[in-house]
């Protein structure tokens, strides 16, 4: 059972969903849920042998008809390895996917804002290591996307090409920059190392992407995976969030992907503690021009 | 870091290189599965 209640103190949606603590818990490659289905082996969630890309509604969902939507996204038939690590096609592949994920479900009237988004590591809870995503087609806007919406308002334009445009200007925080995204550590990134990628031109979604942009966004959102696994030497874990357009009809809303990575050095983890969670407000221990560059070298070691 | 000039836009909906295959899972979830119908791999 799922159950929406508003909490009117924060003035938020909080989901509960009880049956989600019995979900799959860190399973070896032998069990792995997300694998192809091998002769003689159990069924996993996938029940061929091949595949490319493959999705499926989540067996303990958050959101469900009809009241929305929760899909996870296996990006490969392979165990072992990372979005970052895909080779660049399949990482495309990904993409589009992606889009076609955002047309479908926000198509339906009880979705209004569809999510892809990817926690990797440990440390931000991932409960299965086959590398993957999930995507949520959320029955209302949420905050997050809600407060970039009321920062146009604010702002009379696109605050993300507003933002984008700065730093190209400013270029200290500009980690990688190809022929149609730009990614950077933002002027007031909350997290150390967080990194905004963001489509250079104007887009609401990825339904306004073509062939050429599909390919230098998988460019550009591996550069950034593979920067991060250079940067401390070890695997890199974040949270990656694709913001699109709310599909409630009321506009608003220009692709770009969020990261947020938890650490703040190899061996030190970013909590997020009473000064975030009790008052709302981060406070950062690295600067995002420092961080930019520390990102930008690692991107540029490996030699893009 | 690549500083090429920016790609050409493209035309909004473009047709959509992916195929589809859907199947129904024993406790009736949807799986979908993707592959390239230009098969760049």
């Amino acid at each position: 059972m799922i159950e929406r209640r508003f909490n009117e103190l924060r003035g938020e949606d909080v989901i509960y969903a009880e049956h989600r603590q019995h979900r799959t818990y860190r399973t070896d490659a032998v069990d792995c849920p997300l694998c192809p289905t091998r002769p003689g082996r159990p069924q996993t969630e996938i029940p061929v042998e091949a595949f490319e890309v493959a999705v499926f509604e989540n067996r303990f969902p958050v959101f469900g008809p009809p009241d929305g939507a929760a899909e996870v996204i296996v990006y490969t038939p392979e165990h072992e390895g990372s979005f970052g690590g895909l080779p660049a096609e399949r990482a495309e592949t990904v993409i589009w996917v992606w889009r076609e994920r955002y047309r479908e479900l926000g198509a339906r009237p009880d979705v209004h804002y569809v999510m892809a988004f990817e926690n990797r590591g440990d440390v931000v809870g991932t409960t299965l290591h086959h590398p993957h995503g999930q995507i949520y087609g959320y029955p209302f806007v949420p905050p997050v996307p809600a407060a970039e919406r009321e920062a146009d308002r604010r702002l009379g334009a696109c605050t993300v090409c507003k933002l984008t445009d700065r730093e190209l200007t400013e270029g200290d925080r500009l980690v990688y920059v190809n022929g149609a995204f730009v990614s950077y550590v933002p002027y007031a990134a909350r997290w150390p190392y967080e990194v905004h990628v963001a489509a250079r031109e104007h887009r609401a979604s990825l339904l306004e992407l073509g062939r050429p942009e599909v390919r230098w966004l998988a460019d550009a959102v591996q550069a950034v995976a593979r920067g991060y696994d250079a940067l401390f030497d070890r695997p890199f874990p974040y949270m990656m969030c694709v913001h699109q357009a709310p599909t409630d009809g009321e506009g608003g809303g220009h692709l770009h992907v969020e990261f947020y990575p938890p650490l703040r050095a190899p061996d030190r983890v970013k909590y997020l503690a009473s000064g975030e969670q009790g008052a709302g407000t981060f406070s950062v221990d690295v600067m995002p021009e420092a961080a930019a560059s520390e990102l930008r070298a690692a991107v540029e070691r490996l030699g893009r | 870091m690549d500083e090429r000039e920016p790609a050409e836009r493209a035309e909004p909906e473009e047709e959509c290189p992916l195929e589809r295959e859907e199947l129904a899972l024993p406790d009736g979830r949807r799986l979908i599965l993707y592959s390239r119908r230009d098969d760049p791999e």
